[in-house]
């Protein structure tokens, strides 16, 4: 059991975040840099170049200035000296971090555009691959809608930090050299009494992320409200029900949430950060101002102008360095999710599209299969055992919450069982590579997907087209009035928003049973198929059923049962268990639950 | 498509609209963070000064002295370490006054948009963009505009002291800035316009990954390995925009490094001034040195300032979408009249030649319809996919306006008065908010009333639901906020009880069973019988079984009704009532239809 991909424990440091230190926290972050220079070498170099270029333009600013005073007092004094070469080079120092600004920008923009969304692609393409069952838990598919929803705020917040920490400390060690050049003991003064206030610094961002975090829930409820509105389905129902006022009270509500608490503490937080820096403050100027008019080190006009300007630029890059340590501390957090996310196991990855060779039925075998959803103590799926001969048809019937459509997951090799096998033939679901269950299984889900494409596309992908298959499926699910209706015939989009048709829930549905048509799959699976089709239709797609059905294993949940009549052989769930199984003859002839339910529905068409 | 107008008098007028929006709410924590980012921002100046000062007294081995200065700039820093979390703090405040503000602003003028105007077309394109990211905008906009403030405020107190050594340094950093503001300035709009161009391909890619994200289509995109295409094709929206964008920067950087070329010179003749100035002995050394760097720092400040500016920038211009989105809206508001009357006798129903269409299209979605729905009686609507049932539904309801011809409810118009109507429409919600709200949505008054609602959930067959969750009527729902979500059937059942929870005269179904198997769609209708009497009642429905137990029956085709009669009338008609009938009476009947 331990070894399954998919076990609590393996993504409970996911979920629990107040558990991870912060040398791993660290290490993420430093990852995450990485990953994104790997995104886009070139600009990510010259950005960090740049960077430090300007970082280093202050110390040389210093330092020219320095030389300046000095030319500019030995003038005074009478003797020969250019003040105008200092004069120059302290301009050209201003200039050049000006003018190395623009190039900046515009490798910010192309790490942005590019380095982002190649992170977040992989995000995506991780939440495509994990298992599924997993996604049930409800705090781990939380935790995954957080990232990705996330990411690309985070990700810009990731690297505005990391500029930050570079654009500050560099400078900061340039001050330190050159006045380490005046006295060493001078650096210690300064510089000392920093290091305890960056390290609180740190401290207090990771305390910020759990504070946004516990927001989250709220936040997200907040904006789950406020898009009602602009939702078709919810805008008819706040007009009947006449809602606007009292969701607009509750929008207000969860927004405000825990937002005074927090703003509280973070304040409170941030004072506490603030006047220990007035100590430090007051401390490094006694040391200056003594060590100075003391005469302990020797000191001109020049090198006062340096200590002072250096004093007051530490302290604006220590304040910044200190916002720039709180941000790495708060985004560390997210740095961690993204690559704890990366490395959960990609038990869906495929790499290939494959095709079948051969047609090859097998029986579908199902030993004593039991489930439970991830995270919750009732059975769904109870010591079931199960037999389907290659080819047949069947039927699965059952009250809502029977498990019906769990165990066509399970059959589906979607879910693991948590104990028992589920067999192909002679060979465990499981260790067919996925690439291979893919090409022998389809299935038309209950929630099958729209995609914003043309209609070809949503019938083919992601496989590439052959005609040949595509008229055999727009013959079986009818869909050639469809396609000469369509403006752009088989290239229309089936999206609105996007320049497209839209479809209706019936058409919609024919669409989603030519896709699992046209993989040609020696398994068909399918999920109350005809749920959205008006009767005619209905109808319609019962005549070609036996078409549909034909040479290869399928298996249907439906509520008609004047559809699963159609079928070999009709099994009735109830509880996670198989209490009926039969042909329709025999069930009727059982005159149990089956019956009872034929009885009912026929009842009306007398 | 809708054009973006940009930043006007009228924009400037409405930023001014919205921040005395938020005083007029809460004018305490405003007032307080503009003095406080004034005085505060004030101290670079004082910087300048004691820098000065300070350094002299130093030069001149005069300790006191020096102490007294560094007394007052450890004052000033003090404030700078004071003023930092109070300006977060205020901030905040105001960020998230102006967020309700704005967004209350914005869903309220929404809530008034006819429903008609929510298909797909430029208005609706026009009132999602006002009604993206609210809150977070807002605040973008209070940040950037208080940091402007901040910005001249020190740019102004670090000059301040600089006039008085030489005025002639301030004139020479002024003129040198002003290449790179009016460059900021005109490219702001480019951000703006690369995100106006490809707001398809943004789109795209948004509901690409919001595909990939939901767990609805989880299962799918693991059984057919769509994913890695998915995911190619969404890199490649991002990758069309990238491209578009990394262009636009590049142009602005170009215009940036012009601008900056200016902006290098006149750093470099201010120097030039100071030094001459130092060697002319024109001020104390001190002050000089002072001067020196007061111009680092200002031409420091001038990058920051360039960010800030575009941000302001960048921000109204987002403003307009939301003043486009409304002064659109105000075309054609409409205030529903929500008043609950007793339930007395049921409701009468008339239609006179009423004919809808969709706004901006061309073609009637129902026409010329006329109908009499006598008090109490039930109808069961039927036709096609797409025959106009469900607009027809709408129309009675009061959701859409005829484009031409009445509707009544009793003696009103639909539109004005929709009251006594309950309603279960095919695209039900699940609302991801507690299992109270999802009943008592269907009557919101001020009074909870707890009996009520467990009534309401019996009537659909619910009753059981709140104990068998952790926190009975409060337990949130859904698969969004909530522990676990319902099956389809109890979802369905659920809006049907938010339907009767409102005593209503006239009740609406539309396919109120399609998730519900055989069992409970029995126990549905049959309660529906006994719950209906005495109301008016439609039901759309594909099960033309139950049919049969309506009063009438009504067939819809290509927007007009065809068929009116009962069960044995329409039979005897042989028309499309009867080839419905009869397909569906096959299927349970020995026939064609089994499989050998």
């Amino acid at each position: 059991m331990s070894s399954a991909p998919y076990t609590l424990d393996r993504i409970q440091p996911l979920l629990e975040e107040e558990r991870r230190p912060l040398p791993s926290r660290i290490r993420a972050y430093s990852w995450l840099i990485l990953q994104l220079r790997s995104a886009t070498p070139l600009p990510f170099t010259c950005w960090l170049g740049v960077g430090v270029l300007q970082g280093l333009m202050v110390p040389f600013q210093l330092w020219a200035s320095s030389h300046l005073v000095n030319a500019v007092q030995t003038r005074m004094d009478g003797q020969d000296a250019n003040p105008w070469w200092w004069a120059l080079a302290m301009a050209s120092a201003l200039a050049g971090g000006r003018l190395l600004a623009p190039m900046k920008n515009w490798s910010e923009a192309a790490i942005y555009e590019r380095g982002l969304p190649a992170v977040e692609g992989r995000l995506l393409a991780r939440a495509t691959e994990v298992d599924l069952a997993l996604l049930e838990y409800q705090a781990f598919y939380e935790v995954t809608r957080r990232i990705a929803e996330q990411a690309d705020q985070s990700l810009k917040g990731v690297l505005k930090a990391f500029n930050e920490l570079i654009g500050n400390s560099i400078p900061l060690l340039g001050a330190v050299l050159i006045i380490a050049h005046i006295d060493w003991l001078l650096v210690l003064a300064l510089f000392l009494p920093l290091l305890p206030l960056l390290a609180e610094a740190l401290r207090q961002g990771g305390f910020v992320w759990e504070a946004l975090h516990q927001q989250t829930r709220d936040r997200r409820i907040a904006h789950y409200i406020a898009s009602r509105f602009s939702d078709r389905q919810s805008a008819k129902e706040i007009r009947l029900f006449g809602l606007a006022d009292e969701l607009i009270g509750r929008w207000e509500t969860h927004f405000m949430a825990t937002r005074k608490e927090m703003r509280g503490k973070v304040t409170r937080a941030s004072l506490r950060l603030q006047l220990g820096g007035t100590f430090s403050d007051i401390f490094s100027y006694g040391v200056l101002i003594w060590v100075i008019t003391s005469g302990f080190v020797e000191t001109n006009a020049a090198d006062i102008t340096v200590l002072m300007g250096a004093f007051m630029t530490i302290g604006n890059l220590s304040f910044n360095l200190q916002q720039a340590i709180l941000d790495i501390g708060k985004y560390s957090g997210f740095a961690s999710d993204v690559r704890m996310f990366l490395a959960l196991p990609a038990v869906f990855a495929t790499d290939k599209v494959t095709s079948l060779s051969e047609r090859l039925l097998t029986p579908i075998v199902l030993e004593h299969v039991n489930f439970t959803y991830p995270g919750t103590t009732t059975k769904v799926i109870d010591d079931l055992s199960l037999t389907i001969p290659p080819g047949q048809t069947l039927a699965i019937v059952g009250e809502n919450g029977a498990g019906k459509t769990t165990l066509l997951k399970l059959i589906l090799g979607l879910y693991r069982p948590d104990s028992g096998r589920i067999l192909l033939g002679d060979r465990d679901i499981q260790d067919i590579p996925v690439a291979e269950r893919q090409a022998l299984m389809a299935a038309v889900f209950q929630t099958f997907s729209r995609y914003p494409e043309s209609m070809i596309e949503n019938i083919t992908m992601p496989r590439n087209r052959d005609d040949v298959e595509l008229n055999r499926v727009i013959q079986e699910a009818d869909l050639g009035h469809m396609v000469e209706d369509a403006p752009e015939g088989l290239k229309t989009i089936l999206s609105p928003d996007l320049g497209g048709i839209d479809l209706s829930g019936g058409q919609w549905q024919r669409i989603a049973i030519a896709r699992a048509g046209y993989r040609n799959a020696t398994i068909l699976a399918l999920d109350e198929p005809t749920a959205a089709l008006d009767p005619l239709a209905e109808v319609d797609i019962f005549k070609r059923f036996a078409q549909i059905s034909s040479d290869r294993t399928t298996i249907l949940i439906s509520h008609r049962l004047g559809m699963t009549r159609l079928a070999d052989r009709i099994v009735v769930l109830e509880h996670g268990k198989i209490t009926e199984d039969g042909s329709h003859n025999e069930l009727m002839r059982n005159t149990a639950h089956y019956a009872e339910l034929w009885e009912m529905q026929s009842r009306w068409y007398r | 498509m809708v054009s973006i107008a940009s930043p006007s008098n009228s924009e400037w007028h409405e930023l001014i609209r919205l921040l005395s929006g938020i005083g007029r709410r809460n004018p305490w924590p405003l007032l307080a963070l503009t003095l406080l980012t004034i005085v505060a921002n004030t101290r670079t100046g004082l910087y300048v000064l004691t820098l000065g000062s300070i350094t002299q007294a130093l030069i001149d081995q005069n300790r006191n002295q020096a102490i007294a200065w560094a007394a007052v700039s450890l004052g000033a820093g003090l404030l700078e370490q004071l003023y930092w979390p109070f300006r977060n703090h205020l901030r905040s405040i105001v960020e998230d006054d102006a967020g309700v503000y704005l967004q209350k602003r914005v869903l309220r003028n929404t809530a008034k948009v006819p429903l008609e105007h929510y298909e797909y077309g430029p208005f609706f394109t026009t009132l999602t963009r006002a009604n993206d990211n609210l809150g977070e905008r807002a605040a973008a906009i209070i940040s950037s505009g208080f940091d402007l403030l901040q910005v001249l405020v020190m740019f102004v107190s670090i000059l301040a002291p600089v006039w008085f050594i030489d005025a002639r340094i301030v004139w020479i950093i002024l003129l040198g800035c002003i290449p790179v503001f009016s460059t900021t300035w005109r490219t702001a709009r480019a951000f703006h316009d690369v995100k106006t161009r490809n707001a398809i391909n943004e789109l795209y890619a948004t509901k690409l990954s919001d595909l990939v994200l939901q767990r609805d289509a989880a299962a799918e995109i693991r059984l057919f390995g769509t994913g890695p295409e998915l995911v190619r094709r969404w890199l490649g929206a991002r990758n069309r925009i990238a491209q578009d964008s990394v262009q636009a920067v590049g142009k602005i950087s170009r215009a940036q490094l012009t601008g900056e070329i200016f902006t290098a010179a006149s750093m470099a003749s201010a120097i030039a001034l100071l030094v001459h100035n130092m060697i002319n002995g024109a001020a104390p050394l001190g002050s000089l040195i002072a001067v020196a760097f007061a111009i680092v720092w200002g031409v420091g400040m001038v990058g920051g300032s360039a960010s800030v500016i575009r941000g302001v920038r960048e921000n109204s211009v987002f403003l307009s979408d939301i003043f486009t989105f409304e002064r659109e809206a105000s075309r054609f508001k409409r205030e529903p009249i929500h008043q609950i009357s007793p339930s007395t006798a049921a409701m009468t129903i008339n239609l006179c030649d009423a004919s809808f269409r969709y706004p901006e299209t061309d073609r009637d979605v129902v026409h010329n319809l006329n109908l009499e729905i006598a008090p109490g009686e039930h109808i069961a609507l039927l036709g096609e996919n797409g025959a106009g049932k469900s607009t027809l539904v709408r129309l009675i309801a009061g959701l859409y306006a005829p484009t031409s011809g009445k509707v009544y409810q009793d003696n009103c118009l639909a539109t004005d008065a929709r009251t006594d109507i309950a309603a279960v429409f095919q695209d039900f919600v699940r609302w991801q908010l507690p299992l109270r709200d999802n009943v008592e949505f269907g009557c919101i008054t001020a009074i909870t009333d707890e009996e009520a609602i467990l009534v309401a959930l019996s009537k659909s067959d619910l009753r059981d639901l709140p104990d068998q969750l952790a926190e009975g009527l409060d337990t949130w729902l859904g698969r969004e906020f909530g522990e676990r979500d319902l099956s389809g059937g109890q979802w369905q059942r659920l809006a049907i009880a938010r339907a009767f929870f409102r005593d209503a005269r006239l009740l609406i179904l539309d396919e109120p069973t399609a998730a519900l198997d055989p069992l409970a769609e029995q126990r549905l209708f049959e309660r529906f019988r006994e719950l209906a009497d005495g109301k008016t009642a439609i039901t759309i429905s594909h099960r033309i079984g139950p049919a049969r137990s309506a009063d009438r029956i009504l067939v819809m085709d290509q927007g007009q009704i065809v068929e009116d009669g009962t069960h044995d009338t329409l039979m005897a008609q042989d028309g499309l009532y009867a080839a419905m009938f009869r397909s569906q009476q096959e299927w349970y009947n020995h026939s064609s239809m089994e499989r050998e």
